[in-house]
């Protein structure tokens, strides 16, 4: 499967190898979008690697695999209802896939709206979104050797 | 003939991304199911409900990259070269 994955970003919303996109590109593509005159807000969201489980156990890495075609399309899904949001004007969610240490970035959610009010809402929303819908999986590594998938 | 794919906990079980399996004679998902744990056994118990052994809640299923729903688990008739993966609850980062 790992071939199918995107190799370089090619500023659309999706999985990506790690590594192959940060923020300061997408909000870059954002800002080339041809309405960002309506646009008053950019609101980011850069979900990185926690040294800490859930259960507070040390962690040492961290790694994401996703179920690619299903991923892609559910977070274009995602992507389509948020533009449907009144004030509204553009929005990428990229979720990283492969092997990553503390404090690497995971995921970025960036939403350019009219005004901050509509950007907070559909931040949020597409945050909570992404965290349950699209088809990737986390197995924390943790410092004691042990590790286990995430559900 | 039909294609399995594996992530997460299935990728590590099997140590494969992806493994070719022959169509029971009903060619249901119950058949493919009834394969895979005779390959590999541990598979059993995150699979299936037992001792009724039908598929646990917690799964969902996807043939050609496409959900089914529950209620189509049953009556849906696989065919050669479909891709089939099961898939344990999300975890995003």
């Amino acid at each position: 499967m790992d071939s199918e994955i995107k190799q370089t970003w090619n500023g659309t919303s999706g999985i990506y190898n790690k590594g192959t996109v940060d923020l300061p590109a997408i909000v870059k593509s954002i800002k080339a979008n041809p309405d960002i005159e309506k646009v008053g807000s950019i609101l980011t969201f850069n979900g990185i690697v926690r040294q800490t489980s859930k259960n507070g156990q040390k962690v040492k890495s961290l790694t994401i695999d996703s179920y690619n075609e299903l991923a892609n399309k559910t977070i274009q899904k995602i992507s389509n209802d948020i533009k449907n949001i009144n004030g509204i004007i553009d929005l990428r969610i990229i979720h990283l896939k492969g092997k990553f240490d503390i404090s690497d970035d995971l995921v970025f959610v960036v939403i350019a709206s009219s005004h901050r009010e509509e950007g907070f809402k559909a931040l949020r929303e597409a945050v909570e979104r992404y965290k349950t819908e699209i088809e990737v999986w986390k197995r924390e590594e943790l410092t004691d050797g042990s590790s286990e998938w995430q559900h | 003939m039909v294609e399995v794919l594996y992530f997460a906990d299935f990728k590590a079980i099997t140590q494969k991304e992806k493994e070719i399996f022959k169509l029971s004679e009903n060619k249901d998902l119950m058949g493919i199911i009834e394969k895979l744990v005779e390959s590999y056994p541990v598979m059993e118990k995150i699979l299936l409900e037992l001792p009724e052994r039908s598929i646990k809640d917690t799964i969902s299923i996807a043939v050609n990259h496409s959900i089914v729903k529950r209620e189509d688990w049953d009556s849906i008739k696989l065919h050669d070269d479909d891709k089939i993966a099961f898939l344990l609850p999300v975890s995003g980062g």
